[in-house]
């Protein structure tokens, strides 16, 4: 059976790439610092695949047809996506997938009441490429991509998104197979975008948050309703990833890499690990 | 114009911020900002909104934040200033 060997949560706004110059550079050195452990601890970990599970932008999911969470289904996937209109500082580069275990999680979803979307072409935005950019840009180590509704109401309750989480761990744990998997999850935490909030970081929601992450409190996570998450930001729910981590961790404590609420990034920037 | 398909009532409005993310929305929209809006069955208020463009109205006539900045950055603002700039003057600029 396979083996769940890791759990990376991080934040992947692309200031960390592109607007460095905005914010004081001894804090985005201190960010930088904890994507170096992150890495390192994904290395050492060495997963044969990771899933990486992140909110969009509305730049590929949009309201004709949005789903609550959609897993991708093909041998690669590319972006950034936002690199096709501009510049944006780091590179377009292709991604290995595994269709094998992606196919595996579907199946076994639609069976047990974990009902995928599923996409077989995807080009990623910044949401999951600024982390690997950040992580493993070499693309050493195949990722199937998630996505979790966070950019448009209905969306997904925390509840549900732990459930998926825990549901994750039990289809990763009865996989039949002798490969290690780890999680990725990105967003978060406090922030707002396009918004008269925008610039307004809610240091209080994100030490709660992480506080709760770090104490394996599953109960408080899952509980967080969707007003107190939009209360901290409009983007805030972007933590919804990281909830459904937790619930793949769930009775474990997360170690927090990194927390700071960073000015000119906009946003309470965040990193923890499960290991 | 005829009926249009039946659709929510943001959905338009945020198929033509949404749409601005191809090339072929961006050419339109650099080429002829009203030609670029004849496509799309808006109403009244939510043209105008698009036209001046007016960031309040658009998030109060249910257009997503997300798509909302980034028709924001498509006019040259700086990332950091939406909420200086949607601010003052009723949300124009």
């Amino acid at each position: 059976m396979a083996e769940l060997c890791l759990g990376i949560a991080t934040s992947h706004l692309a200031h960390i790439v592109n607007a460095r110059e905005a914010a004081d550079p001894a804090t985005v050195a201190a960010f930088d610092a904890g994507y170096e452990r992150l890495a390192a601890t994904l290395r050492e970990a060495d997963p044969d695949v990771c899933l990486i599970v992140s909110a969009e932008h509305v730049n590929k999911f949009f309201i004709d047809n949005m789903p609550a969470f959609c897993m991708g289904l093909f041998d690669s996937f590319s972006g950034p996506v936002e690199s096709k209109a501009r510049d944006i500082g780091y590179p377009w580069r292709e991604v290995p997938s595994d269709p094998g275990f992606a196919r595996y999680l579907i199946e076994r979803g639609l069976d047990e009441g974990v009902d995928w979307a599923v996409s077989e072409f995807w080009e990623a935005d910044h949401g999951i490429m600024v982390p690997l950019h950040k992580l493993d840009p070499e693309g050493r180590v195949p990722m199937v991509p998630v996505f979790v509704n966070c950019a448009s109401a209905p969306m997904p309750s925390a509840r549900r998104c732990f459930a998926v989480g825990r549901w994750l761990a039990d289809a990763i744990a009865d996989w039949p197979s002798s490969r290690r998997v780890g999680i990725v999850a990105t967003g978060g935490l406090s922030h707002s975008v396009g918004t008269l909030d925008q610039g307004r970081i809610d240091v209080g929601f994100d030490e709660w948050f992480l506080d709760r992450l770090c104490a394996g409190d599953g109960e408080a996570l899952a509980g967080l309703s969707d007003p107190a998450m939009m209360a901290a930001g409009s983007s805030t729910g972007e933590v919804r990833s990281w909830i459904l981590l937790a619930g793949a961790f769930a009775g474990r404590g997360a170690e927090r890499v990194f927390y700071a609420p960073i000015e000119g990034f906009d946003t309470g920037c965040a990193q923890a690990v499960y290991a | 114009m005829t009926r249009p398909p039946p659709a929510s009532a943001r959905y338009w409005l945020n198929r033509a911020l949404f749409d601005l993310g191809e090339p072929a929305g961006r050419e339109a929209f650099a080429a002829d900002r009203a030609a670029w809006l004849d496509r799309y069955p808006l109403d009244a208020p939510a043209r105008e909104a698009l036209e001046s463009p007016d960031w309040l109205v658009l998030l109060d006539r249910g257009a997503l934040p997300n798509l909302v900045f980034k028709y924001f950055m498509m006019h040259g603002h700086p990332p950091g200033k939406f909420a200086a700039i949607a601010g003052e003057a009723g949300g124009h600029g």
